[in-house]
């Protein structure tokens, strides 16, 4: 058996003449919590819909569980519970017959982890699913997802859309049932900082193309921020030449703010050759790491360039 | 089973909706055709006559069956509604059939108790004039069992993702086609038959579809397969209406639209028999008269100009219907109404009175051998007609018609005959009594009967001599006045033998007022080589039954044109598929089936193959480029290229209308164009690449 909960090869997607995820490979270990990150629109629930056997990818090939994910049999599919983003449910059903419905088709359902999860949102089970919040609503797509008790979770962005207490429901449920029987959550999200407080490891997908996949720790350390400073009688910060890993550039009249995957001692020897009179390491935090990678990278010049606008402000990526 | 009913359950509960709209609308419907039905039932002008092939209900059940087998699928065909439903541990083909039960059985009662009820009503006395019996409800029932196969259809347009929009739509042609078919056939059981093949073809392409999640390039090879003569039958009939629209564009569109010239031998009111050319242009429901000559094809100066060839032509002429004259010949696609669509297997109706509100309707009904009478207005049995008489009541006389009543039973008549083996009666349906004016005398079989019918009654220019009644006997035709005073008994004709059937005409102003008897081997015994040979014989009988004269008419007498329509005969054999070609041309040739003329046109013959071929020959050629060009395995640019020689345009089309086409780029290796959906280049060989490294890239090996 594969120690892996999911692995992807070569997956490659197309709408049409549109390339939506590219070439992605990755591996998910068993056992791990699994943020999937990426910008909307970035193939994260294409990617996601080929793993799990939804959608025939257009080239390339995936395991979920050790089974082929272009024909995962009913027991791989009782294994793995599977969350959409706009947490589907069945509008005309109460809360009850959802669970009801959903029982007979899992050899393994639970309902104490049903009702568990069900009091923990406060639903009441004679209500119909059409009219629930969108908080509850996830709370019963969470409910009817971990019921079964799967060893691997697949979460579309389950927070979307939630106040901040229904996101705290659902991860403290999520975390609750699966952390402790060493089972593999694998998770889209836009919520860094529930990213930061449950993920074990990340992938980052940017505009279809797989960047990043590592652990958390990885991550942070190797997205660093660098403050060049330029002294006032100096010459003012001057055009960056090509640097590796550059992830984001800020300068201002004396400064220049870059944001470096992965920089080794030849970045550093190239920052110190551009003539700041003090090169800082800023501490970077995880969000900010984040946005550096995820961040279109013109998108805060174009805000700064509007609340500045007496500074001559540039944009080096 | 527990997921089957838990899906079971909670599709009927979804469904329930678009169901009972459904049940509505079929509803509607047959309350529009009984009201209908009611409304002329009770003026007593159809009620019971042939039954079309095609009703109201056809089209109902239809329509519901698309509304219900679409909102099966609809609502979780795209995105996390369809991961919701089928991320499940479940087969696919648990959840399809779960779908299709269930859409089956709302589709059925909402279609079928609508149509029980209705029949229910027809079939409780005092609500049509006109006897029943179930065997009438088999039409509808073969429609209600078709709707199934629209239901599939609608699974499958749904289901299936397609390249062009109008192509989502192909597969109900499939079902059209079988709705044809169902309504074509003359029995039950092969409708039956049709309905069980489209569903096992259907329903295949559609559980297949449902697995691949709608993808073709993720089904099964015979799934595959099923969806192609899927689409491909729903492409043809898209093809043939889109044929059919051009010819007609073709036909009145064109200045100088073609002609019709009809030749053929008739009876002129001096006597004659002549060869006589008439015209008919397309949009112009008159015909004309445009030559006249002798059987030698000699001009006739006194038809000269075409004041001569106007309506005086034929004046005086009186003709009977045509008269069955072969014991066993096979008149079925004659008669109307018979079949398992028709009622003319279970009754005939005698009149189709005008007169309303006291007319009476009369049914011969085969099973009984009694004619049966019906109130218009209280829509009630009224009484039977029998060989003694008519009697009042619900009581049926025991003394009844004995053997099969002739096929050609003329309709409408105020006093239609009735022929059957060993007698020929006249009904009197206004004064409600009944007269044998024939008794078939040993040794010979009565086979037909026809009159001059009603309408020369009223016309007393022409005498007594324009009331006459045929019967024609194994042995002899007989003519004879209305009241059964026999005027020409003449042997048959042994030049007619095996022959099918009869018309007896008269010149009744001519002088002596001659009589032919036209006899035509149409729908006779003859062998197929013997009745393409054979030619319509005429006696022309005086007084005294003198035969006048005998003519053997040339062959071929039906429709000539202008010659050959090129512009219709390039498109035909250009669409026409080559297997189709082939098919029809060994078909043609093992049955004899080709007409003489048909097969001295040798020029529109080269042509049409030459261009059949050719097309063939090109839509194989571009078949097996686009293959190529999509860098199919090589089965398959063979098998698509034998389909494009095989069915020509037909072929392409389905292909490009079946298939999902991957985009195309260039390859970065050998820079030419590849398909994005394959491992390798199928140029170079070379894989595809990861995406360029910009060095942000971070990566560790998973723990």
């Amino acid at each position: 058996m594969t120690s892996a909960a999911i692995e992807a090869n070569g997956l490659t997607a197309y709408f049409g003449t549109r390339k939506v995820v590219d070439e992605l490979t990755m591996s998910v270990p068993r056992g791990s919590v699994f943020a999937f990150l990426g910008r909307n629109g970035s193939g994260k629930t294409t990617t996601i819909r080929m793993l799990l056997g939804l959608l025939a990818p257009t080239r390339g090939s995936s395991t979920v569980l050790g089974y082929d994910s272009r024909q995962l049999p009913p027991e791989a599919r009782a294994r793995v519970g599977y969350m959409s983003e706009s947490h589907s449910l069945y509008e005309w059903m109460t809360v009850r017959q959802c669970g009801d419905f959903q029982s007979r088709f899992y050899p393994k359902w639970n309902p104490r982890v049903f009702d568990a999860v069900i009091g923990h949102f406060h639903l009441d089970l004679r209500a119909k699913a059409g009219d629930l919040s969108r908080g509850e609503r996830a709370g019963l797509s969470l409910a009817i997802t971990l019921a079964p008790e799967p060893e691997l979770l697949v979460l579309d962005d389950p927070a979307i859309g939630l106040d901040p207490v229904a996101r705290r429901s659902l991860l403290e449920s999520m975390i609750h049932v699966t952390r402790g029987a060493n089972r593999t959550i694998f998770f889209s999200s836009h919520l860094l900082d529930d990213v930061e407080r449950v993920a074990d490891y990340i992938a980052i997908l940017d505009r279809s193309v797989l960047r990043a996949s590592c652990s958390i720790d990885t991550f942070r350390a190797s997205v660093r921020k660098f403050a060049l400073h330029y002294g006032d009688a100096g010459a003012p910060p001057p055009q960056l030449p090509v640097i590796r890993g550059l992830l984001h550039a800020r300068r201002s009249a004396r400064d220049l703010t870059l944001t470096i995957a992965t920089p080794d001692d030849d970045t550093r020897r190239l920052l110190g050759s551009l003539g700041a009179t003090v090169i800082d390491e800023v501490p970077v935090t995880f969000d900010e790491a984040m946005i550096g990678y995820l961040g279109d990278r013109g998108d805060q010049q174009f805000f700064l360039k509007d609340i500045d606008a007496p500074q001559p402000v540039g944009d080096i990526a | 089973m527990t997921a089957f009913r838990a899906v079971v359950w909670k599709e009927a509960r979804e469904n329930l909706k678009v169901a009972a709209a459904a049940f509505g609308i079929v509803s509607v419907g047959w309350l529009l055709v009984l009201s209908l039905d009611r409304s002329v039932a009770s003026s007593g002008l159809s009620n019971g006559g042939p039954s079309i092939s095609i009703s109201m209900f056809t089209f109902t059940s239809a329509l519901v069956a698309l509304m219900i087998g679409r909102s099966m699928i609809i609502r979780e065909r795209r995105g996390d509604a369809w991961a919701f439903l089928t991320h499940r541990p479940v087969q696919r083909s648990t959840l399809f059939w779960a779908k299709a039960l269930v859409g089956a059985l709302l589709y059925l009662v909402a279609a079928g108790v609508p149509m029980t009820l209705a029949l229910l009503w027809q079939a409780t006395p005092g609500h049509r004039p006109m006897p029943f019996d179930w065997r009438m409800t088999l039409p509808d029932v073969a429609d209600l069992l078709c709707g199934l196969v629209y239901l599939g259809a609608a699974l499958v347009v749904t289901m299936r993702t397609a390249r062009w929009y109008a192509s989502r739509y192909l597969p109900i042609g499939a079902a059209i086609f079988c709705s044809t078919a169902v309504a074509s056939v003359q029995t039950f059981s092969m409708a039956a038959g049709i309905v069980t093949l489209g569903l096992l073809g259907i329903g295949m392409a559609a559980r297949g579809l449902f697995i691949a999640g709608g993808e073709y390039a993720a089904e099964s090879r015979w799934n595959r397969a099923m969806l192609g003569v899927t689409i491909g039958i729903g492409l043809t009939i898209a093809g043939s209406v889109v044929l059919g629209i051009l010819n007609l564009v073709m036909t009145f569109g064109t200045p100088g639209a073609t002609t019709v010239r009809t030749t053929d031998y008739e009876l002129t009111s001096d006597g004659q028999v002549v060869q006589m050319t008439t015209v008919r242009r397309p949009l112009v429901a008159s015909t004309q008269v445009v030559d006249v000559r002798d059987l030698a094809g000699h001009a006739l100066p006194q038809y000269h100009d075409s004041a001569s060839r106007g309506a005086s032509l034929q004046a005086g002429v009186i003709s009977t219907t045509a008269i069955p004259i072969n014991p066993s010949g096979d008149y079925s696609a004659f008669a109307a109404g018979l079949g398992y669509r028709g009622t003319g297997d279970l009754f005939v109706q005698l009149s189709q009175p005008t007169v309303a509100p006291s007319a009476v309707s009369w049914f011969f009904i085969r099973r009984l051998g009694l004619v049966a009478a019906y109130d218009n207005p209280s829509a009630r049995l009224i009484g039977w007609m029998g060989p003694d008489g008519f009697s009042a009541g619900p009581a049926q006389p025991s003394h009844r018609f004995v053997g099969a009543l002739d096929r050609y039973t003329e309709l409408g008549y105020k006093q239609p005959l009735l022929a059957f083996p060993s007698a020929v009666y006249r009904l009197d349906l206004s004064h409600r009594s009944i007269t044998k004016v024939y008794r078939a005398q040993p040794g010979e079989v009565v086979v037909g009967a026809a009159g001059s019918g009603d309408s020369t009654a009223a016309l007393p220019q022409y005498g007594p001599n324009a009331q006459f009644d045929a019967i024609a006997t194994t042995t002899s035709v007989r003519v004879q006045s209305f009241a059964g005073q026999p005027e020409i008994t003449t042997p048959r004709d042994p030049r007619a033998n095996g022959y099918g059937e009869l018309v007896v005409s008269r010149a009744v102003r001519a002088p002596g007022a001659p009589t032919v008897l036209r006899y035509s081997p149409k729908y006779g015994t003859l062998a197929n080589a013997q009745r393409e040979a054979a030619t319509d014989q005429i006696d022309m009988v005086g007084a005294n039954d003198l035969l006048v004269a005998q003519y053997t008419l040339p062959r071929d007498t039906t429709a000539t044109d202008d010659g050959p329509d090129w512009p219709t005969l390039a498109v035909t054999a250009l669409t026409t598929p080559l297997v189709g070609r082939i098919t029809a041309s060994l078909y043609s040739r093992l049955t004899k089936a080709t007409s003489g003329r048909a097969r001295t046109l040798r020029a529109p013959l080269i042509v049409g193959w030459t261009l059949t071929i050719l097309a063939a020959l090109m839509s194989a050629a571009l078949a097996f480029g686009i293959a190529r060009t999509y860098a199919f395995e090589s089965d398959r640019v063979w098998l698509w290229t034998t389909l494009g020689l095989a069915l020509g345009g037909l072929g392409v089309l389905l292909m490009l209308a079946l298939i999902e086409w991957p985009p195309r780029e260039a390859c970065p290796s050998c820079g030419r164009k590849r398909v994005v959906s394959r491992e390798q280049c199928e140029h170079c060989g070379a894989a595809f690449g990861a995406p360029a490294i910009d060095g942000t890239e971070i990566f560790e090996p998973a723990a």
